[in-house]
């Protein structure tokens, strides 16, 4: 009896939302409180990265070393050499808080309003360094019992190639993210409330 | 003069007048702080006070 092996309520569709904040190692980031419900506003510091291309994507890569002897074909055992875990979407608000993110790096200054004369208006000043910059990352979709379902990564960097295309008509302009943790693996953690 | 010093968020700064508030922290005159403080948050900033000389 199918019926009897399987369950379709465990079978989930639908969106995550990525919340980020600078990692810093003297105020180390916490996962927000678990009162806070599904969609909720996580609140300062965490920023919602807002909206993307086709949506965010947890991905975790292991590289497996074979062990294997010269009597089978078939390795003995295998050992983990490396595992990759990463955060990514194509982000679709064009404000220099997501190129900051897309590019990881540089400093946003904030520079306000000068009534003058001469009026300066206010502006944002991405500067670019030679750092990577590093974040706390929770990337929060729904679990099959229609609650949260939180991946917390607390320190990831965020780099790699960002192409943006300016197009007049066909397409809105994106910045890649991809963000890769460089945290111990005990301390990503998957948080589902049932 | 009592003075404070401000911070802002890391990765973020402030730029007001002739007061650049960084992440790493910049003295500025306590009779300033509330004004610093109201024009961080026109752009969402939190500055935090993280010393306090009298």
């Amino acid at each position: 009896m199918p019926g009897t092996l399987y369950n379709p309520n465990n079978v989930v569709i639908g969106l995550a939302v990525l919340w980020l904040q600078p990692y810093d190692p003297l105020n180390l980031p916490l996962m927000p409180d678990d009162s806070i419900p599904l969609w909720g506003d996580f609140g300062d510091p965490w920023q919602g990265a807002g909206a993307t291309d086709n949506g965010f994507k947890f991905s975790v890569a292991s590289q497996t070393n074979n062990v294997t002897v010269e009597e089978q074909s078939t390795p003995v055992a295998q050992t983990l050499s490396s595992r990759g875990v990463t955060i990514s979407a194509s982000l679709a608000e064009d404000t220099v808080q997501v190129m900051q993110w897309s590019y990881g790096t540089g400093v946003i200054t904030s520079v306000a309003a000068s009534p003058g004369p001469p009026v300066v208006s206010a502006k944002q000043v991405l500067t670019f360094d030679d750092n990577i910059l590093e974040w706390a990352a929770i990337l929060e979709t729904q679990s099959t019992s229609g609650k949260a379902r939180r991946y917390f990564v607390p320190k990831m960097n965020s780099g790699g190639t960002v192409d943006t295309s300016f197009r007049r008509a066909s397409d809105k302009r994106m910045y890649p993210l991809t963000l890769t943790s460089v945290c111990a693996p005990s301390e990503i953690a998957i948080y589902d409330f049932t | 003069m009592d003075t404070v010093v401000l911070k802002a968020p890391r990765y973020r700064a402030l730029q007001y007048g002739d007061y650049v508030i960084s992440d790493a922290g910049t003295e500025v005159p306590a009779e300033h702080v509330d004004e610093l403080m109201a024009a961080a948050k026109v752009f969402g900033l939190k500055l935090t006070k993280v010393k306090v000389e009298v």
